[in-house]
This record gives C-alpha cells, structure tokens and sequence, in this order.
C-alpha cells in the first residue's frame, strides 16, 4: 500500500508524506472502507459545469478525510488544470509549489 | 458489547507507544492511510463483537430470524393463511336467468380473485345473494417417482406471493377418488390409511410428506406406490384484506351477453382473512419452550406432573381425575373440573 523507510529517524512529515495521501485518497473509492465514507469519486467531476461548485465540494471533501491539509497553509494547495488538444483537461493538485499530483479518473 | 470507538481507542493507546516511530507521528496527524484501515478493522471488530454478544444470549431468549423460523419449524408451526369472506347483493337485470355456479371467478376492483362459495341462481329482473371467499385453487399433479418410505412433495410457493391456506390431496387408485386425511407427525393412524403429514423449514417453504409401509417393521399410514398420480388441490390467499361493504365485484369471465349486466355488490363482511404468523408473532412464541410446557392438560399427566416437582419426598401418591372420581362416587356438581389427590409422607 505504502512504503516507509524503516531506518528513518526522522518523525517529521514532510510534503512527500501528504503527496503519498492525497495519491491515497485518489486512489480509493467512496465507502471503499469499511464503515467509513472515506475516497473520492473523480468520475463525478466528469460532464458537470464549472460554475456547479463541485470543484470546491471535491476539495472539501478531500480536506475533510486528510485533515492534515486544513493544517498546513491554504496557500500551499492548489489546483490548476492544462487543457490538452483536442479534448482533455488535465487537473493537478500541488502542495507547496514543490509537489504535484495528477488526477487521474 | 465492544464498540468500534472502544477498538479505535485501543489502537489509539498501542500507537502513542514511541516505538512505532514516524508511523505513530502520521497517526497523530490523522494520516488516512493509517486511519482508514485502523477504522476498517475495528468496524469488523464490532461487528464480529455483534455476533458474539447475540450468540451468548440466543441460548435462552431466540434472537435470529433464523433461529426463530427453525424454532418455528420444530414447532410444526405452519404459515398458513385464512382467507377473507364476504356476502354480496346479487342484481340480475337482464331478462333471462343467471346461475353463478360453485368456484366461479369474480375479481374486485383491486384484481383479486373471489371465487363463489355455493351455486346461486339469480331469476330474470332480480337480486339474490352470494358468498364469495378471496382464494384460487392452484392444481398440482404429481406423479410418485420412487419407491420410498415418508415420500416428500415439496411445494413451491406462489409465483404472485399469495399465501397457503388449505390443502387437499386425492389419488384415484382403483377407479376411486382416495381424499388423504392431514395426520400431524402420523399421529393415531391406522394401517392403509390415506395421510400426510405437512412440515415447513428455515425458509417457510412446505413440503408434504406421506406415509410409510416397509413391510411389517414400518407401518404410519399408506405408502403410495411408484407411478401413482397424486392431484394436489392447493387453496391460495392473499391473506388479511381492507374491504368494506359497497365493495363491487366483476365477473373475471363472462358466457353470455345477459352476464355483462350482473351487478355484485359487497353487502356484508364475514372475515376479512388473516395472514400467516409474522416473524414478531413467532418471536414472541419462541419464548415458550415447547408446546408441552408442563401444564397439567385435561385428563391427563398429573400424576407425572406432581411426582415432577416433589420428587421422592412423598412415599404415596394417587391422582385420579373427575372422570375416575365419579365412577366410583358418583355423580356431584362439585367435582366439576377438579382432581383429587391422596399422598402420604412421612418424615425422615
């Protein structure tokens, strides 16, 4: 599932951590746990208008099953997209400026 | 009971431990990859705790659907429904005679059968009145496959969800219509006679079951022989209805053009039918132990019955009943309903 360094001493969480969450989080399916509403559901993004707010929903979302992300600076999280001819748009989620995540449904 | 927040509290301590390193660091910051499998197991945890809790306590009080529909089953409890009956106003307004004969089809306005309960002739330009009863025959012919002692028929139940109300069985061995008598568990049966025995499982599906003749050895009833037909009448419900009077009836056919005029119209209700025991009626019987609680029964088991709760402290007893009682002293009011004991101790 994931892979920590044994020998690491460190206990500091570092932006690699919260990359490896949100790849995580993306990864799993709504109610994919058991007993839990835990996941997202990219798909749902999919055939919606931009002005629906979903974008801001699916952020809350994400927020609210990794509270680590409500810790850090809002400034630090970011989504931005780059439209890709003919008909894609690629969304990324970026930590930090250093990190970045593509969403891939 | 151990809840799933009892288990998350115990992860929560084992992980506060330092050895766990970074791991328990990502866990203090709410790490879902930590979280979301810890919470998964502890709600298979509760889960498991569930059953477990259920399990010590089915012993004495009956909790399970299932364990209440086997209790049930061992029980000889049927589901079995009545049917509703009603009487209607017949109006005849055509100008020829209307015979509506035995078992004729008239559905309501909700498309349930009524089927006529006795042959009604209504004359020309008048009213008479019929009993109609919500059931339909369902006919099953069965042909015996083999040679076995207590043969099992297995009925399947209707395809439209009514429920069983009655059952009739006939074979026409010798030229003759042979009616099979219901015998619960082959109770007081004689040899050659025609009976079955119905019994239910887990899943409230009947099954009939026949007699067994194995030479001398086994004998409970009649044991059909192998290619005998049986026709199996089965009477169908749909159990406890919401109908008043004024209700109207149609005919489901109709033979002559003088029949489009029949007018039927529920004047009386005699039953309004009921429905097999539910499950919350059946939980409440599966608090008795069994149908034979140790109550004294008329005539019957009191001697049993007081021998059972003295044990050995009395050296005599003799119980007769009203019955015994009167052959000897005659006839008296007074003896109504009472049993009369004689008993002897004596102290050791």
């Amino acid at each position: 599932m994931f892979t920590l360094n044994p020998n690491a001493q460190n206990t500091a969480i570092n932006a690699e951590d919260i990359q490896s969450m949100i790849t995580h989080w993306l990864a799993t399916p709504v109610n994919g746990y058991l007993g839990s509403d835990y996941g997202c559901d990219a798909k749902s993004l999919l055939q919606k208008a931009l002005h629906s707010g979903i974008a801001d929903a699916f952020i809350a979302k994400m927020k609210k099953d990794i509270p680590i992300l409500s810790v850090i600076p809002q400034e630090n999280i970011g989504l931005y997209s780059i439209p890709e001819p003919p008909d894609k748009l690629r969304l990324f989620i970026a930590i930090a400026g250093v990190t970045t995540i593509e969403i891939n449904p | 009971m151990t809840t799933k927040a009892e288990f998350l509290a115990a992860a929560s301590v084992e992980l506060a431990n330092p050895q766990y390193d970074k791991i328990a660091a990502l866990y203090q910051a709410q790490d879902p990859r930590i979280i979301a499998s810890i919470g998964a197991m502890a709600q298979m945890l509760e889960l498991y705790s569930v059953q477990q809790d259920l399990a010590e306590t089915e012993v004495f009080v009956k909790v399970r659907d299932a364990t209440i529909l086997a209790d049930a089953t061992l029980k000889g409890i049927l589901p079995l429904a009545k049917s509703a009956q009603v009487q209607a106003l017949v109006t005849n307004s055509s100008s020829s005679t209307i015979t509506l004969a035995y078992g004729r089809r008239l559905l309501d306005d909700r498309g349930r059968v009524w089927r006529v309960a006795a042959t009604l002739v209504v004359p020309a330009n008048s009213t008479g009145t019929v009993l109609l009863n919500q059931n339909e025959l369902r006919t099953i012919n069965h042909t015996i496959a083999n040679d076995e002692p207590f043969y099992t028929i297995a009925l399947l139940s209707n395809e439209e969800g009514l429920y069983l109300e009655n059952i009739r069985i006939k074979d026409t061995l010798g030229s003759t219509d042979n009616l099979y008598r219901y015998a619960p568990e082959f109770m007081n049966v004689l040899d050659d006679e025609r009976v079955y025995h119905l019994e239910t499982d887990e899943a409230r599906q009947v099954t009939i079951r026949l007699g067994a003749q194995d030479g001398a050895s086994l004998v409970y009833g009649f044991q059909p022989p192998v290619n005998t037909v049986l026709t199996i009448e089965l009477t169908e419900t749909s159990g406890k209805l919401a109908i008043s009077t004024g209700a109207s009836f149609s005919l489901e056919y109709s033979n002559n053009a003088d029949e489009d005029t029949l007018k039927v119209i529920a004047t009386g209700i005699n039953a309004l039918g009921s429905n097999p025991l539910s499950l919350s009626v059946l939980r409440l019987l599966s608090r008795y132990n069994a149908l034979y609680d140790h109550n004294a029964v008329y005539l019957s088991d009191f001697d049993f019955l007081i021998r059972r709760y003295h044990g050995d402290s009395i050296n005599f007893l003799a119980v007769w009943n009203e019955q015994l009682h009167e052959q000897v002293h005659g006839y008296d009011v007074v003896n109504i309903k009472r049993g009369a004991i004689n008993y002897l101790t004596i102290a050791r």
